[in-house]
C-alpha cells in the first residue's frame, strides 16, 4: 500500500505531539529515580488523580481544565514535599527489591482508592472541536496545546537542571550521592525538591492527558508501565534523554500502526527495549556507561 | 399483608421440613440427599457473577435482575412441584478474575452444594467458571455473548444472552439491506476489533460473513491492544488512506470512544460504523461523547427503548426493575431475566431436589415471548444444539439524538434507519 505524503504527515506530526505527551509522564519518573534511585511506579497512580481532581474542576464547572491543572501543580508540588517527608523518607534505606515492592504498592493503594471513589467507569472531556489543518494534516488543539506543553516543561526543566544551582546540586546528588554529602549538599533536601518536582511534572502530565484521552483507575498501571518503558530505553538517569525517548516511542507507534497494525506497533516497541536492555542496558540516549 | 404472607410461607415451610425428614430417614443412604434435605424449604441455586473488576457493571446488571426474578417467585409462593419451596440465591462475586471464576464456581457447587448456576456475565469467566460445573455435572446457564462459548461441546451449559456470531452476522446483513433499501454504495470495508477474546472472535465472524457476501473487498483489519489506545488518530487515518466506506467494530467503551472522537477529528465519513453490542449501548460511550456517538449502528438483544412495544406483563417486569434498582434495564440484564426465567421454568418441572433432574427439565426448555412476564427479550428461550437460545434474534439499533434506537426489524422499529451517516462536517 502507497501513503500519500498527507498520510504520513499526520501520522507523524500526531505520533510526535502524543510522544511528547508520553515523555511528560516519563519526565518525573526519572528524575525521582535519577536523583533518589527509587523506581517509583506510584508516580502512575498520582496521575490518575491528578486527571480525577481536573475532571472534577471541569466538570462541576468550577475551572477549565488548563486553570484547574495550574491549581494541581503548586499542590503536588507541596504534596510530593510531604510524600518524601513521611511515605518515602525510609525507602531509600531500603534494597531495590523492597522499594519497587513498595512503590507498587503504593501504586496498588492510589488506584483501588480511586476506584473505590470514583468507580470503575471511564471518563472523557469533550473536545473544543477547534483543530489546525495544513497539507491534509488535521491535528486537534487539545492535541497541539499537550505536545507544546510538554515540548515547553521538558525544556523548562532541561535549563532547571543544567543552568541554576539547585538543578546543578540536585544532579550532583543523582551522579554521586556520597560525593554531594562531601562537599556539604543537603541531599535529604534535594530528594525533597526532587520528589515535589516529579508530583508537579505528574499533575502537568495528568492535566495534558485528561484532555486528549480516555482514563479510568486501571489507566495509572498502564501510565506506570509506559513511564518505566520510556524510562528504560532514554536512559535511568536522564530526565530530558525520556522526554526525547517519549517521543520516538510515540512516532514508532503511530509509523507501526500505519505500517502494520496497532497491536504489532505495541509488541515492536516492548521487543525494542527488549534489545535496549541487552544491548545498551544504560539506554540508547544515555552517555553513563553501565556499571 | 406482608405479615400474613410471612406466616403463610412459615406454615408452608414447616410442613415441606416434615415431609423431607420422613423422606430423608427412608433415603438415608443415597449420598446427595442429606445434603439437600437439610434445606428442603429453600433452592440453592448459585449466582457467579462480576461485582468487581472489569466486568462490574454486567455483573451487577445480572444479579439485580437474578434477584428480581427469586424475588417474585418466592413472594408467589414459591416453586409449587417442589412443595413451595423458596429459591436462595448464593451468590459470589468473580472479581472479573478467570482463577477467582473457577474457585468461586468450586465452592459454590462442592461447600453450598448448590442445585444449578445463573452466570457468568462475563465470556473470560464463564469459559473457564463452566469448565468447572461441567466437570461436577451442574446445570449452568449463563449470559456471557462470546460465540465460542457454545461451540466447545459442554452438555451442561446453556445460553440465554444473544452471542457474537448472531450480532455480526445480522450486522453484516443490516449493511446489505441498506445497500437495498437506501441505496448505500458499499465497496471497501474494515474490520477494527480489540485483540482480546471478544473483538478477536467478532473480527473472525465479521471477515468470515464479508468473505460470504463476496462483492465487497475487506480493505484492512485492524486488530489493537486493548485498553491500551491512548489515542486513535493512527487507526483512523490508516483507514481513510484506504477509502473505507464501511467499518465492522469491536470495542470495549474506552477504546471505542477514542476511536469516535479520532473518525470526527480526522472527518473520516462512513456509510456506516458497525458494532456487535460492545461500547455503543454501554452508558459511557454516549455519556462521554454526546452527539459525536450520533448514527453509530449497534446489533444487540435489548436495549432499553424496546420496553415501549412489550406486552404488558414484560412491561411490567421493566417497570419493575427500573423502580427496584432505579437504573433501566440494560442488555445483560435482559438476557439475565430470561436465564433467571429459564430457571425457574426448568425448576417447575422437577418434584426432587436433584441436579440431573434440574438439567434434564433445563434441556427441555421452551418459553414464548408473553407467556413468561420475566422474559422481556422478544422472542422466547428454547435451546439448539450447541445450548444457544435459537429464539433469540437481534436487533439493529442506531444511536439517534444520543439514544439508542431500534431501526430494524420493522415490527420492533421505533426510527427509520440513517444510512449513509451524515459527512462530518453537516453535522450540528
Amino acid at each position: 500500500m502507497e501513503y500519500s505524503p498527507s498520510v504520513l504527515g499526520q501520522m507523524l506530526f500526531t505520533g510526535a505531539l502524543m510522544g511528547s505527551i508520553y515523555g511528560a509522564v516519563a519526565m518525573g519518573f526519572s528524575l525521582i529515580f535519577g536523583v533518589a534511585k527509587i523506581v517509583n511506579f506510584a508516580h502512575g497512580g498520582v496521575v490518575v488523580w491528578v486527571m480525577y481532581g481536573v475532571l472534577l474542576a471541569a466538570r462541576s464547572g468550577v475551572a477549565h481544565p488548563y486553570v484547574a491543572g495550574l491549581v494541581a501543580i503548586p499542590l503536588c508540588y507541596w504534596i510530593g514535599h510531604g510524600v518524601q517527608r513521611t511515605l518515602m523518607a525510609r525507602v531509600s534505606a531500603m534494597s531495590d527489591d523492597m522499594q519497587i515492592i513498595y512503590t507498587f504498592g503504593l501504586l496498588l493503594v492510589l488506584t483501588y482508592m480511586a476506584q473505590f471513589f470514583f468507580g470503575p467507569d471511564v471518563h472523557y472531556l469533550p473536545t473544543s472541536g477547534r483543530s489546525v489543518e495544513f497539507g491534509g494534516v488535521v491535528l486537534q488543539a487539545e492535541t497541539i496545546i499537550a505536545g507544546a506543553l510538554a515540548l515547553g516543561s521538558a525544556l523548562a526543566l532541561h535549563a532547571f537542571l543544567s543552568r541554576t544551582w539547585l538543578g546543578k546540586a540536585i544532579r550532583a546528588s543523582a551522579d554521586n550521592r556520597r560525593g554531594a554529602m562531601l562537599i556539604g549538599l543537603d541531599v535529604t533536601r534535594l530528594s525533597r525538591v526532587a520528589m515535589a518536582l516529579s508530583f508537579a511534572l505528574a499533575a502537568l502530565a495528568g492535566t495534558i492527558l485528561i484532555t486528549v484521552t480516555t482514563f479510568y483507575p486501571l489507566r495509572a498501571f498502564e501510565l506506570a508501565v509506559l513511564a518505566f518503558v520510556i524510562v528504560v530505553l532514554g536512559g535511568m538517569d536522564n530526565v530530558f534523554a525520556s522526554f526525547v525517548a517519549g517521543v520516538l516511542i510515540g512516532m514508532l507507534e503511530a509509523l507501526g500502526t500505519l505500517i502494520f497494525s496497532p497491536s504489532i506497533a505495541q509488541m515492536a516497541i516492548y521487543a525494542l527495549i527488549f534489545a535496549v536492555l541487552l544491548v545498551r542496558p544504560q539506554g540508547l540516549l544515555s552517555r553513563q556507561a553501565t556499571k | 399483608m406482608q405479615k400474613d404472607q410471612d406466616s403463610i410461607g412459615q406454615n408452608d415451610r414447616q410442613n415441606i421440613r416434615r415431609a423431607v425428614l420422613k423422606g430423608g430417614a427412608v433415603a438415608a443412604g443415597a449420598a446427595f440427599v442429606p445434603q439437600f434435605a437439610k434445606a428442603a424449604t429453600e433452592i440453592p441455586i448459585g449466582v457467579v457473577v462480576g461485582l468487581t473488576g472489569a466486568a462490574a457493571d454486567y455483573g451487577r446488571d445480572a444479579l439485580r435482575a437474578f434477584q428480581l426474578v427469586a424475588d417474585r417467585v418466592n413472594r408467589s409462593g414459591g416453586i409449587k412441584s417442589l412443595g413451595g419451596a423458596t429459591i436462595k440465591l448464593l451468590v459470589a462475586d468473580h472479581q472479573s478474575d478467570l482463577r477467582v471464576a473457577s474457585s468461586e464456581t468450586e465452592r459454590l457447587i462442592t461447600r453450598e452444594n448448590v442445585l444449578g448456576i445463573l452466570g457468568w456475565a462475563a465470556s473470560g469467566p464463564a469459559r473457564v467458571g463452566s469448565e468447572v460445573s461441567e466437570r461436577y455435572q451442574v446445570a449452568s446457564i449463563d449470559t456471557s455473548v462470546d460465540y465460542k462459548l457454545t461451540e466447545r461441546g459442554l452438555k451442561y451449559f446453556y445460553r440465554a444472552a444473544i452471542n457474537t456470531r448472531q450480532t455480526c452476522e445480522r450486522g453484516v446483513e443490516f449493511v446489505q439491506e441498506m445497500e437495498k433499501t437506501q441505496g448505500a454504495a458499499v465497496r471497501r470495508v474494515a474490520i477494527v476489533h480489540e485483540d482480546l477474546a471478544y473483538g478477536t472472535g467478532a473480527g473472525d465472524l465479521f471477515k468470515a460473513a464479508i468473505e460470504r457476501v463476496g462483492r465487497w473487498q475487506l480493505v484492512d483489519r485492524v486488530a489493537y491492544t486493548a485498553a491500551k489506545l491512548t489515542e486513535a488518530s493512527g487507526i483512523v487515518n490508516k483507514l481513510k488512506a484506504q477509502n473505507v466506506d464501511v467499518v465492522f467494530q469491536a470495542s470495549y467503551p474506552a477504546d471505542g470512544i477514542l476511536i469516535q472522537r479520532a473518525m470526527k477529528q480526522l472527518r473520516l465519513n462512513l456509510v456506516a460504523n458497525v458494532h456487535p453490542a460492545g461500547a455503543p449501548p454501554n452508558l459511557q460511550y454516549v455519556g462521554n461523547l454526546k452527539d459525536d456517538a450520533n448514527y453509530v449502528i449497534t446489533t444487540l438483544g435489548w436495549t432499553p427503548s424496546m420496553a415501549e412495544k412489550l406486552p404488558a406483563g414484560a412491561k411490567a417486569t421493566v417497570d419493575e426493575y427500573t423502580k427496584r434498582h432505579n437504573v433501566a434495564v440494560q442488555d445483560q440484564a435482559g438476557y439475565s431475566l430470561s436465564a433467571a426465567a429459564a430457571m425457574v421454568a426448568a425448576l417447575s418441572q422437577i418434584s426432587s431436589l436433584d441436579r440431573a433432574a434440574l438439567w434434564q427439565a433445563i434441556d427441555k426448555i421452551d418459553v414464548t415471548f408473553g407467556q413468561d412476564p420475566n422474559v422481556i427479550i422478544p422472542f422466547g428461550i428454547k435451546w439448539d444444539e450447541k445450548h444457544d437460545n435459537s429464539k433469540a434474534q437481534p436487533v439493529v439499533t442506531q444511536i439517534l439524538g444520543q439514544q439508542l434506537a431500534v431501526v430494524s426489524p420493522k415490527e420492533l422499529a421505533s426510527h427509520a434507519p440513517v444510512v449513509p451517516a451524515p459527512a462530518w462536517d453537516k453535522r450540528g
